[in-house]
């Protein structure tokens, strides 16, 4: 039997504020599947962003135990952490988060050029494969600060997969963004999975929870609905 | 109304941050302070046109030679008088020099300060005597009976203030002359006379080279200081090719009666310490504004909301001026008292590195200029600290500011003001520490140098011999060796020397011409030449290295001898030995005596050790044989310097009353009067280096790591998408050095235009040089890297989700 691609068990976290005790994440087990696309949604404040902080290896947990592709990768050092995110998880945040220092073509090779294993011709094919999925081939050699907000978070997504991770996380995707672009946005994460991509997604916005294909909702920290009917049924 | 409310709005921000304010303050008034005190100190005592009608006209003519200035007269009368016949560029050009005037009393003599002067000074300076008249064409004729103008001090203190003094026939050099006129408090014209007078015509009867004097003078309306130094130098090249045994290296120029007495190298130290004090301004200017940016960036959401609520721009700026302003303001205000405190201290300070009493031009205090020169400096420091807050505020994007997300990281054009305002606290802070270590250093180093001789229980006099009585030089001779026969007779004397100029004195500099060395017939060196009774170097610790020093049988009918330093015996006679050599004074032509070396002694330095004195070699002949009607004498005694002063004066009134001791000081006082100028220069630059340290470290630590702090989300980014620590660490730690390195080469390149030419000036080691040009960049590169590594790793300390989430 293949192994999950993410298994977390009985994940805790905990933040202490001078002499309050704030726990975000309560005992939450979940299990996310190679190809799956998931959407995490909730109030504010019920720990999403700090569950996809979690998984996203940006954050430690307090308590508890978390697989990646079946290793342990709760107790890593940070310079192995590192070289996961690097190469198994790619990230797309509501800010965008883009260099303003960089191109686009230079923002998107980021991720690649702090990997050891990539030529320069390689990571080039890799960058404008990227930026061939997202659209923005034509805009390559621009500053973030020439491009929309809708550009941006696709130059983000383009960024994101170009280091060809096995999950993509997203932190409210479409946040910043107007319901045109954000639109766009979505059909272009919904691509991204038909393509075999596995995708999860924080958000609150219920048209954006709708796309995916299975939906969890955590309150106060506690995973309270884990619709995973229709990726029964796809 | 409204900028009333701006006012007060800045204000209570200001208030509120006390923390921020006091330091705001003080790097602003460090700077401005440093700036104010540099600019009134040097105002008054280079640039200020000296207090008399039309006195930023009045200039000073002298001579250059080998390209020193020489100031106080020294220019050849022959020479002088024919460039003032032919000088076009100048107006009422008179001659004058400085001498001795010996004025008899009841009880002993006294020396004044005298001025021998053409007689139209006065009406030079458009001075009205305080009582009497002023000299009379007819007084500088040969025959005129013998008159003296007193100056105030000289009236008050030797003549009691008597208000029937005119008329009154005193002995001044031995001659009966009478008193025509008392000149008003404070005039002491041309530099620090205290009597007056006349040059009389007959003087220009004497051989080339007997008188030497300077020239008063005022530029016409329209020429330039730099033509009329054109047209002086190019009648000297002409003199120098009708005379070239008397004039090779010999030129002349012309400056103001305040940079003359600043010597060679004054228009260069001062230009080094104006640049130094704008370098600090700046750097103070940097560090204010960039902390009032760092504000600016903190309330870029309030200024979003203003400019939401339809706040105009000009608004907007004027709040981000106001807070400059305030600052600003108050630091002149703070710097004007501390700048005032510290002109009161220059003021005794400056006596002790002149010899005689401070220049009657140098009033140190806050002045009309000054206060002038403040509110520029001010007006300045508010643009520089408010202007890149101000552009922030006028620039702001409402939409980014407001919306709760931010796009990440600074925006490229912050990044790009972060990069030059690091890039320019880098330059500047080398630059003003190179100088600043290079003034400090080489002081320290002149200030311990071996002059060559011992003046541990050592008294130094001057002694002038004026009356008729010695024009004989063998009446001469007789008086010293009677005066040194006398104080060696006291038995708390040790030993007595006599030179004509002292070890570690400025002496005579003639040309020289060598026996057997290639002979051009005309520009010959020039050598320290120093007439000594014998028995005077062995006492002073001047050491014997071959041959024997003088002795009493070197008189005037036997072989004419010298003594040469071990430095001139190199130059010519490497690895031989110099004694029986010959040499010749080659200044009045060729009819001096061939004189013979009878020894070499170890080199010894007369004149600054900062100037080419320090290499010159000496030639030391015997008195005898080169008389001297002056000559300074060294007194070892046992420890008690006022009994030994005591003696000699008693010796001198026994030998003759009218010949009165003066410039009386420590041997060790003569030679640290040599460096006092550069030691408080030196004091000035250690300042400016502390503050400079501090403004520079506080600066650069203070812009990188705001920088980096306020990229600690892009830190984030970057540790999100995969980025070792080490992969941030490098990326950082190699942005810094490309901003270090860009700084330092417009920092050393600063240095190197201002501090090259200063160095060959103070003779300064390239040890030296060298490790100054190595040693700053090191220590600001450390502060770089601190001010990189220390917030990089700060923010590396933070999980990736937090820095993500840094504001």
């Amino acid at each position: 039997m293949n192994k999950p691609l993410l298994e977390l068990k009985q994940i805790k976290k905990v933040f202490h504020t001078d002499e309050v005790e704030t726990h975000a994440l309560d005992n939450i087990s979940l299990v996310i599947e190679k190809g799956e696309y998931v959407s995490i949604s909730g109030p504010s404040g019920c720990g999403k962003s700090t569950l996809l902080s979690l998984l996203g290896l940006l954050d430690d947990s307090s308590d508890g135990s978390y697989k990646l592709q079946g290793n342990e990768v709760s107790s890593l050092s940070n310079s192995e952490k590192a070289v996961i995110r690097n190469q198994h998880i790619g990230f797309v945040f509501q800010a965008f988060n883009l260099i303003s220092d960089l191109t686009v073509e230079e923002n998107v090779e980021l991720p690649l050029t702090y990997r050891k294993d990539l030529s320069k011709a390689e990571r080039k094919a890799w960058v404008a494969e990227a930026l061939e999925k997202v659209d923005m081939s034509h805009r390559a050699k621009h500053y973030p600060s020439q491009l929309s907000g809708g550009q941006q978070q696709r130059v983000a997504v383009a960024r994101a997969i170009a280091g060809r991770p096995a999950i993509l996380l997203a932190d409210e995707p479409t946040g910043n963004l107007d319901s045109k672009n954000a639109e766009a946005v979505m059909a272009l994460l919904d691509k991204l999975h038909q393509d075999g991509a596995t995708i999860c997604m924080v958000t609150h916005d219920p048209r954006s929870a709708e796309r995916a294909k299975r939906k969890v909702e955590l309150f106060d920290g506690k995973v309270v609905a884990d619709d995973v009917t229709q990726m029964a049924a796809a | 109304m409204n900028s009333f409310l701006d006012f007060k709005y800045a204000l209570r921000l200001l208030l509120r941050n006390p923390g921020f304010s006091l330091l705001a303050l003080l790097v602003i008034t460090a700077g401005m302070a440093i700036s104010i005190y540099l600019y009134s100190f040097l105002n008054s005592m280079m640039i200020k046109p000296l207090p008399f009608a039309e006195g930023e006209r009045m200039v000073v003519v002298d001579s250059l030679v080998n390209g020193t200035q020489f100031n106080g007269g020294s220019m050849e009368l022959h020479d002088a008088s024919e460039l003032k016949s032919r000088l076009q560029s100048l107006d009422e050009m008179g001659l004058y020099f400085n001498g001795t005037a010996n004025v008899s009393g009841n009880d002993a003599a006294r020396r004044f300060l005298g001025t021998f002067t053409e007689p139209h000074m006065f009406s030079f300076t458009q001075t009205q005597p305080l009582l009497g008249r002023t000299f009379t064409a007819q007084e500088a004729l040969e025959g005129a009976k013998p008159v003296v103008v007193l100056g105030y001090d000289t009236w008050q203190a030797h003549f009691a203030g008597d208000p029937a003094i005119l008329g009154r026939l005193v002995k001044i050099n031995g001659e009966m002359t009478e008193v025509i006129g008392v000149m008003p408090s404070g005039y002491e014209f041309p530099e620090r006379t205290e009597l007056w007078l006349p040059l009389k015509k007959t003087v220009l009867n004497t051989n080339r080279g007997e008188i030497s004097v300077a020239m008063f003078a005022k530029l016409k309306p329209g020429v330039s200081m730099a033509a009329a130094n054109e047209e002086v130098r190019s009648i000297f090249k002409e003199v120098e090719a009708k005379f070239p045994q008397t004039n090779a290296g010999r030129s002349g120029y012309v400056t103001t009666y305040a940079m003359s007495v600043q010597g060679s190298g004054g228009d260069i130290i001062t230009i080094m310490m104006f640049s130094v004090a704008g370098f600090i301004l700046l750097l103070a200017c940097i560090n204010v504004g960039n902390l009032l940016l760092a504000r600016a960036n903190e309330r870029a959401k309030e200024v979003a909301i203003r400019v939401a609520l339809g706040a105009p721009r000009h608004r907007l700026v004027m709040q981000m001026m106001w807070e400059s302003l305030i600052i600003c303001v108050s630091g002149a205000v703070l710097s004007l008292l501390l700048a005032g405190w510290a002109l009161d201290i220059s003021t005794e300070v400056v006596t002790t590195f002149v010899d005689g009493k401070p220049f009657y031009w140098w009033k140190f205090g806050l002045d009309s200029d000054t206060m002038i020169a403040t509110a520029l400096i001010t007006v300045f420091t508010i643009f520089m600290t408010g202007m890149l807050p101000a552009l922030k505020a006028s620039k702001s994007n409402v939409n980014s500011a407001l919306r709760d997300g931010t796009r990440g990281a600074l925006s490229k054009k912050e990044g790009r003001a972060a990069k030059i305002l690091v890039t320019m606290e880098v330059a500047l802070s080398s630059a003003v520490l190179i100088l600043a270590g290079l003034m400090i250093i080489s002081t320290y180093l002149a200030t311990h140098i071996d002059y060559g001789v011992q003046t541990d229980n050592r008294l130094t006099a001057r002694i002038g011999l004026t009356t008729d009585l010695y024009e004989e030089p063998t009446a001469q001779v007789r008086f010293f060796e009677s005066l040194k026969q006398e104080l060696q007779s006291q038995s708390s004397i040790k030993a007595v020397s006599l030179f004509s100029t002292l070890p570690g004195n400025y002496a005579w500099g003639p040309n020289v011409r060598i026996e057997d060395q290639e002979d051009s017939g005309k520009d010959y060196p020039r050598y320290n030449f120093v007439s000594v009774l014998p028995g005077s170097l062995a006492p002073v610790g001047i050491d014997l290295i071959e041959g024997r020093y003088l002795t009493d049988t070197d008189n005037a009918d036997s072989l004419d001898v010298v003594l040469i330093t071990q430095s001139l015996a190199d130059k010519y006679w490497p690895g031989q030995s110099a004694i029986g050599k010959r040499l010749q004074i080659a200044d009045n032509g060729n009819d001096t005596p061939w004189r013979t070396v009878v020894g070499v002694i170890e080199h010894v330095i007369h004149g600054q050790p900062t100037s080419h004195a320090l290499t010159m070699p000496s030639i030391y002949a015997p008195v005898a044989q080169s008389p001297s009607s002056f000559l300074s004498v060294v007194i070892e005694h046992q420890g008690n310097e006022q009994q030994a002063l005591k003696q000699l004066d008693i010796a001198l009134k026994r030998l003759d009353r009218e010949i009165p001791a003066y410039n009386i000081k420590s041997y060790q006082q003569v030679l640290d009067r040599n460096t006092a100028g550069i030691g408080f220069a030196s004091k000035m630059f250690l300042v400016f280096g502390v503050v400079t340290l501090l403004l520079a470290i506080s600066g650069i630590y203070g812009v990188m790591s705001n920088t980096i702090t306020r990229r600690t989300q892009e830190i984030g980014v970057r540790r999100a998408l995969g980025a070792q620590d080490s992969d941030v660490i490098k990326l950082y730690a190699w942005q810094g050095a490309k901003q270090l390195m860009i700084g330092l080469v417009i920092g050393l390149g600063l240095a190197m235009a201002i501090g090259l030419s200063l160095a060959e000036m103070l003779r300064t080691p390239d040890w030296v040089l060298s490790g100054l040009f190595i040693g700053i960049p090191l220590l600001i590169a450390v502060v770089v890297m601190m001010a990189t590594l220390v917030p990089t790793f700060k923010a590396l300390r933070l999980h990736p989700s937090a820095a993500l989430r840094y504001e």
